[in-house]
């Protein structure tokens, strides 16, 4: 029995996959805010590092959750979900677990077992072992990891600091707008975006 | 009399000719049931002083609280000023309701399609029964003797032409003579002579009940001597209903509801035993039972009730909701989470200093909210999610504890964490309608929100340049302007704006807060929230 062309691109597709590279999986859709800083979407099955904005965590379950996918959010007790909903998050396919104390691997590898994104605090040390095996279900199931903090050898590290506010002075007013530069690097390569969010106050 | 005549003119209206207007009711009353359904739900001691309370006022008291003066309509405060040992429950419809429901079943088993007319009154045609078993008094008599031996409750029973006569008949009887017979023909004679009070009930108009008194109508039979089209264009909707029951026109029918069968799937323990996953093992096949029964009624159920009962008396009762219907894993699941529950409470209770541990001697499980499969066509409302999704999620409740897993939804609400609902996977979110997200909540913050909100607002200092504490008196003047923030450590302020005051709940006392804006020199923005002299971190934008 002979292999058709399309098994075969297939199999070679899974392997480039398990090599870490990305040809031919769908990436995962952006908010539009956002596409700037990711002008191809996000990468399926990698982890991401981002440090500095929860606000930006949110704006990226976004995409993948107006797609229809269900998003996980892991040890963010604090999480505003007015403003994920804010963002267009749909909150009937987010699930939070907000602590997950010791368990942190195995919810995460849990979520990724069904979400398409899962933003997680940082956890505490973790054997190399254990990130390996992770960053293997990841790939393997095609979820995306955003970590807030560090994390070794993402394969972005997106910096997100806040440059100002509008519409507060000294004694009156009230927050209107927010702007944010986030430098991104990628393999290497380091591009700098500046953001307005809203975009209309 | 003329003015009968003229009634039955009058109320002969749009009604077929030769019938009498209102149909022969054989009327079932339980006395005193609100009391006697909490009592034996909650296992309380008839002779306990006991009052059900809504919004404030008495609905019901227990024999032994009435002795002390307490009557339905007085203030809470008065009634236990009367009677200061008393207990006061808030009033339970719904429990009253399951309660009555092994009774109308008890009804069902003597003479089909029973109406229930509130929890503790219901009634049944008694023209098919009176038929079988000779007649109206023969039935009244042959239900008394069944509900007896069935109902541990207080009954009587009445037969009279109408729903509204046969209650007012039922509550001219007294525990020596259980049962009011009114020949036909005879309930519009004896409606005549009640009080105008008798319609309080039924009309919820006191207004127009005290302009009647005040013109000198005092009993049912002078309302009804009035023509109908006066009193209707005088009192409306109300009027007319009250004219027709003075004359015994009442509604002409019944709406038999069906009972649903008993499906409650009970599992004792002799002896008690505190095993839990004893305990849900044992309970699963009566749980399989209750889901194959459930199934063959083609019905679906997203709500239950799991009560408890403990050797030392207790009872553990919660209802568990579900966003879609219940497999029997997930009831068993709901069972355990609620054992779990029960043991973490009895560590707790320990004043003796011994260890406690109760004894679990028996399990129920009831359908709460069942409703017809044939309204669950999948895709529509209801629908389970992907069974993979379902499997993973909940599996991983087993791994982090019932409330490890959460989902959330946006609510109305002042503070920023109240406008967050979060529950456990599983169980289901509030409705839109609940959440009165579309109501003005004044002093709701504007702008963009936040995407930090603190679970428990963190304590921070807000100091002026010579580091003082600012304050911010009733009027809301701020003593001077914040320039420091202090959470994890200074931080200078660079723009702030405030005091916004907060308006919770005054009237309970709650604290009035004020809310603050500020930006600080890191780039951050806050929320704060101040009583005066505290300053506490609401939310962080970040």
């Amino acid at each position: 029995m002979t292999q058709t062309a399309g098994d075969v691109v297939s199999a070679l597709q899974e392997q480039l996959q398990q090599r870490g590279t990305t040809t031919g999986a769908p990436a995962l859709p952006v908010h539009p805010r956002l596409a700037p800083a990711f002008p191809s979407g996000l990468r399926p099955g990698v982890v991401y590092s981002l440090l500095g904005s929860v606000s930006i965590a949110l704006a990226l379950l976004a995409g993948p959750s107006q797609r229809g996918a269900w998003c996980g959010v892991v040890g963010l007790p604090d999480l505003g979900v007015e403003a994920a909903a804010a963002w267009g998050v749909d909150l009937d396919r987010l699930v939070l677990v907000p602590a997950p104390t010791e368990q942190w691997v195995s919810t995460v590898a849990a979520l990724a077992e069904v979400a398409g994104l899962v933003v997680a605090s940082a956890p505490g040390r973790l054997s190399p072992g254990e990130v390996q095996r992770l960053t293997a279900r990841l790939r393997t199931r095609r979820t995306s990891l955003v970590v807030i903090g560090n994390w070794p050898r993402a394969a972005a590290t997106v910096h997100a600091t806040t440059v100002g506010w509008d519409g507060l002075a000294q004694g009156h007013g009230a927050l209107t707008r927010q702007h944010v530069r986030l430098d991104i690097t990628e393999r290497h390569q380091r591009r700098s975006v500046c953001l307005t969010i809203p975009e209309q106050p | 009399m003329s003015g009968e005549e003229d009634a039955a003119k009058a109320g002969g209206e749009g009604r077929a000719p030769g019938r009498s207007g209102a149909l022969r009711v054989l009327l079932v009353w339980c006395p005193d049931w609100s009391i006697g359904a909490v009592q034996r739900a909650q296992g309380f001691d008839p002779d306990e002083q006991l009052a059900l309370v809504d919004r404030g006022i008495v609905v019901a008291c227990s024999a032994t609280a009435r002795e002390e003066g307490v009557e339905p309509g007085l203030r809470v405060r008065q009634a236990q000023h009367r009677c200061p040992d008393m207990t006061v429950l808030p009033h339970d419809p719904a429990l009253e309701l399951h309660e009555f429901e092994p009774v109308m079943r008890a009804i069902e088993d003597k003479i089909p399609g029973v109406h229930l007319v509130r929890p503790g009154l219901a009634a049944v045609r008694s023209k098919g029964a009176s038929r079988f078993y000779g007649s109206d008094r023969a039935a009244a008599q042959t239900l008394l003797t069944h509900l007896r031996s069935y109902v541990d409750h207080d009954v009587r029973v009445a037969v009279a032409d109408g729903l509204f006569a046969a209650e007012q008949a039922a509550y001219t009887t007294s525990i020596e003579s259980p049962v009011a017979h009114l020949a036909p023909r005879e309930s519009a004679t004896f409606l005549a002579h009640l009080p105008i009070s008798a319609l309080e009930h039924e009309i919820s108009s006191p207004r127009m009940l005290n302009v009647l008194r005040r013109m000198g109508i005092r009993t049912l039979g002078d309302l009804a001597t009035l023509p109908r089209p006066d009193v209707h264009s005088r009192f409306g909707a109300a009027g007319l209903r009250a004219h027709q029951l003075a004359q015994g026109a009442d509604a002409p029918a019944l709406d038999p509801r069906r009972v649903p069968r008993d499906l409650t799937a009970a599992t004792t323990f002799e002896p008690g035993t505190d095993q839990v996953e004893h305990i849900v093992a044992t309970c699963s096949p009566s749980v399989d039972d209750l889901m194959a029964s459930l199934t063959s009624d083609a019905l679906l159920c997203n709500g239950i009730r799991v009560v408890i009962h403990t050797d030392d008396g207790r009872v553990s009762r919660r209802v568990w909701r579900h966003p879609w219907h219940f497999t029997a894993a997930e009831v068993l699941d709901r069972v355990r989470w609620q054992l779990d529950d029960l043991s973490a409470d009895s560590e707790c209770d320990d004043l003796t200093g011994e260890f406690l541990t109760r004894m679990i001697t028996s399990v129920h499980v009831e359908p709460e909210s069942v409703d017809s499969a044939a309204h669950h066509a999948p895709g529509l409302w209801g629908d389970r999610p992907d069974e993979h999704v379902v499997q993973t999620l909940t599996g991983l409740q087993h791994q982090l504890g019932h409330e490890g897993v959460l989902v959330s939804a946006v609510s109305g609400g002042r503070l920023l964490d109240e406008r967050r609902v979060l529950r456990p996977w599983g169980d289901a979110l509030p409705v839109p309608r609940e959440r009165r997200l579309e109501q003005p909540w004044p002093g709701t913050v504007p702008g963009p929100p936040p995407a930090t909100v603190f679970a428990e607002a963190r304590p921070v200092q807000v100091l002026t340049d010579d580091r003082a504490g600012v304050v911010v008196d009733d009027r809301g003047e701020v003593s001077a302007a914040p320039t420091v923030l202090a959470s994890d450590g200074p931080q200078r302020i660079t723009a702030w704006a405030g005091p916004w005051p907060v308006q919770q709940r005054w009237w309970r006392g709650g604290a009035a807060y004020h809310r603050f804006q500020v930006v600080d020199a890191g780039g951050r923005a806050w929320l704060l929230l101040t009583d005066g002299r505290r300053w506490w971190a609401e939310a962080r934008y970040d």
